[in-house]
């Protein structure tokens, strides 16, 4: 599905960047966008994934990663505040997540359950399929310092109605409370290994700050790259069983239409 | 980060003089493990272990080094101590190595002393009666699946463990065998239920959930032929037979209740080419090195209150083959006791509550 929207987005990218643009000639003298106010849908393609930064020396290597999901869509609104500013707000829908495959060595996990407490070191392959959907709420300063071309910076709120994260572990061990403790291999057959589900054990809410360019291609449409990285944990405080923090890290591209008034 | 003794064989001096078997020279060590234990031949003399040196492998990077300070020279009863540090030198692990006269089986198994077991008090063993070793006191342990167990719950107390001991026995104490649940981490890793086992034998936890039948290995070395088993029991089937997805299903009894499983196996522990051989959970009944076989055939349903009759099994062994006695002599078979409270308990089978009370079990000779 996800491959199916790339395709339609750069096809009309590339029509549009080859379509004659509109008042070219004024572009030399005057800002393209002269409105006090602008409102800006857009649609895009959000890839990336949820890591921890730095990635810590118990990840050894991941041997598979795969992007999921990806739509977005969203508005902002914008306000002129001078001649190069604006000052913007928006709210985008998101859709993004991540498969991948890691392996790790001497990772340190512990798992809790009414009171049962396992924890360990773990060695092996860890799979993993995180995702989330939800809305970001951006604020942004926009600044045009030439005709076609305008970057944005500012902090995000963002709000998950959506969490997953499943996983399993195999071809590997588990030492029981140290790394010389008790040893319990796991197999190498997914149906058999053991798996989780932190799903619920994922934050609501999620605090970061994102950056990005847009690119003028005609009065009205542009495209856009966006990154964004959330500062705050994937999961809710308190949740121990995963030792790392998870941040996630997306790139955004799309196509935006401007809509002055 | 880890500091393990993988592997350890015997050098230095002929290991024939030493042991019955070639493969009893060398060793893989259990994860879990860290008394290491060599079993002698009969008529053996202490200074021929004066020559000995042992071989070691090691989880890699790690070094070893004696625990003692003074130079090691192993004796009959002495106990050798070696630290093993890991390869970033925050780890240890302490090991034993002790060369001991090898022991006999039974006769008689009472299990009148349990004890908690060593590292972590969590759960009960009973030591292997007629494998104690006369100077120490150090000797052989029943096997039990408690240590899986313990990992599923770590706040379960000694007396809620599927294999524990209890006071309703015809004398002293006996064992009791409870099929139960595992809880959530144990349905996380696709067991839901264990079955209480006690068995003569090891049960090897590295293994437990990639390969569950593999990990009771089942056995250890006699020299004297067996002819009958011997034991008494209590019984009481669990309310509701659940197949593996934890659906309820008839179970195997006749009447579609849960059936325990008592039997014992003697087998030829070397193969043609000298090897060790263990038999386990998957071959312990079909193995073509099996010799004999003694199966407890029905089972009464007693009750297991304190007021409940005991009920009592005697059984011949069957020999497929005769011992051969030479072999008998350098303990080439090795026998085996089985006791589970759920006979499919390793297909992961079983009724929650069938508990198996068994006491004042023997081997005649």
């Amino acid at each position: 599905m996800s491959n199916h929207y790339i395709l339609s987005l750069l096809s009309l990218c590339l029509s549009l960047t080859f379509a004659p643009t509109l008042h070219a000639e004024d572009t030399e003298h005057s800002h393209p966008s002269v409105s006090a106010w602008q409102i800006t849908p857009h649609l895009g393609y959000t890839i990336g994934g949820m890591t921890p930064v730095p990635v810590p020396a118990e990840i050894r290597e991941i041997q598979r990663f795969h992007p999921t999901d990806g739509l977005s869509w969203g508005f902002d609104f914008s306000r002129k505040v001078s001649s190069q500013w604006r000052a913007a707000v928006g709210i985008h829908y998101f859709d993004r997540g991540m498969r991948t495959e890691a392996r790790v060595k001497a990772y340190q996990v512990k798992v809790v359950q009414a009171g049962n407490t396992l924890e360990g070191y773990f060695s092996g392959v860890n799979h993993t399929r995180a995702s989330q959907q939800g809305f970001a709420l951006p604020l942004q300063a926009e600044w045009q310092p030439l005709a076609r071309c305008t970057f944005f910076t500012g902090p995000v709120v963002e709000w998950y109605f959506d969490r997953s994260f499943t996983g399993s572990v195999t071809d590997g061990y588990l030492r029981v409370d140290q790394p010389t403790g008790r040893k319990v291999e796991f197999g190498a057959s997914p149906e058999e290994a053991p798996t989780y589900d932190f799903s619920n054990d994922m934050a609501r809410w999620g605090f970061g700050w994102q950056v990005g360019a847009d690119w003028q291609v005609s009065s009205r449409w542009s495209v856009f790259l966006q990154a964004r990285y959330i500062f705050t944990n994937l999961f809710q405080p308190g949740f121990t069983t995963v030792s790392m923090k998870l941040h996630p890290m997306f790139v955004t591209t799309g196509l935006a239409y401007r809509v002055h008034w | 980060m880890e500091a393990d003794i993988e592997h350890v064989s015997v050098q230095g001096v002929a290991a024939v003089r030493l042991f019955d078997n070639l493969s009893d020279a060398e060793r893989n060590v259990l994860s879990q493990d860290t008394a290491i234990v060599f079993h002698l031949a009969d008529g053996v003399e202490e200074a021929t272990l004066d020559s000995v040196k042992l071989d070691f492998r090691l989880s890699q990077g790690a070094h070893l080094a004696l625990a003692t300070e003074k130079d090691a020279k192993f004796s009959a009863q002495r106990v050798v101590r070696y630290v093993v540090t890991s390869e970033d030198g925050r780890h240890q692990r302490y090991y034993t190595v002790q060369f001991l006269p090898a022991p006999d089986l039974g006769p008689v198994f009472s299990f009148d002393n349990p004890q908690l077991e060593a590292s972590h008090h969590q759960y009960y063993v009973w030591p292997l009666e007629g494998t104690q070793n006369s100077k120490n006191g150090l000797g052989d342990f029943w096997g039990t699946g408690n240590a899986g167990f313990a990992l599923s719950n770590s706040l379960a107390k000694p007396h809620e463990y599927p294999t524990t001991s209890t006071d309703d026995a015809r004398s002293g104490m006996a064992v009791k065998l409870t099929t139960m649940s595992t809880g959530y981490l144990g349905q996380l890793v696709g067991k839901p239920i264990a079955a209480g086992n006690l068995f003569v034998g090891t049960f090897n936890l590295q293994k437990a959930l990639v390969d569950a039948l593999a990990a009771t290995q089942f056995g250890r070395p006699i020299r004297r032929k067996p002819l009958r088993f011997k034991g008494y029991y209590k019984w009481q089937p669990g309310a509701q037979y659940l197949n593996k997805s934890q659906k309820v299903v008839p179970g195997p009894s006749t009447d579609g209740s849960d059936l325990p499983q008592v039997y014992a196996v003697i087998y030829r522990n070397t193969d043609g080419e000298g090897k060790a051989l263990v038999l386990d959970g998957s071959n312990v009944l079909t193995h073509t090195q099996v010799v004999a076989v003694a199966m407890v055939p029905n089972f009464v349903v007693t009750g297991v209150e304190k007021t409940s009759r005991w009920a009592s099994f005697d059984v011949p062994f069957d020999y497929k083959t005769e011992l051969s006695i030479p072999l008998l002599s350098k303990r080439g078979y090795s026998l085996a006791l089985v006791f589970s409270s759920s006979k499919n308990g390793a297909q992961f089978e079983g009724a929650l509550g069938s508990t198996l009370i068994i006491d004042d079990c023997s081997i005649d000779y």
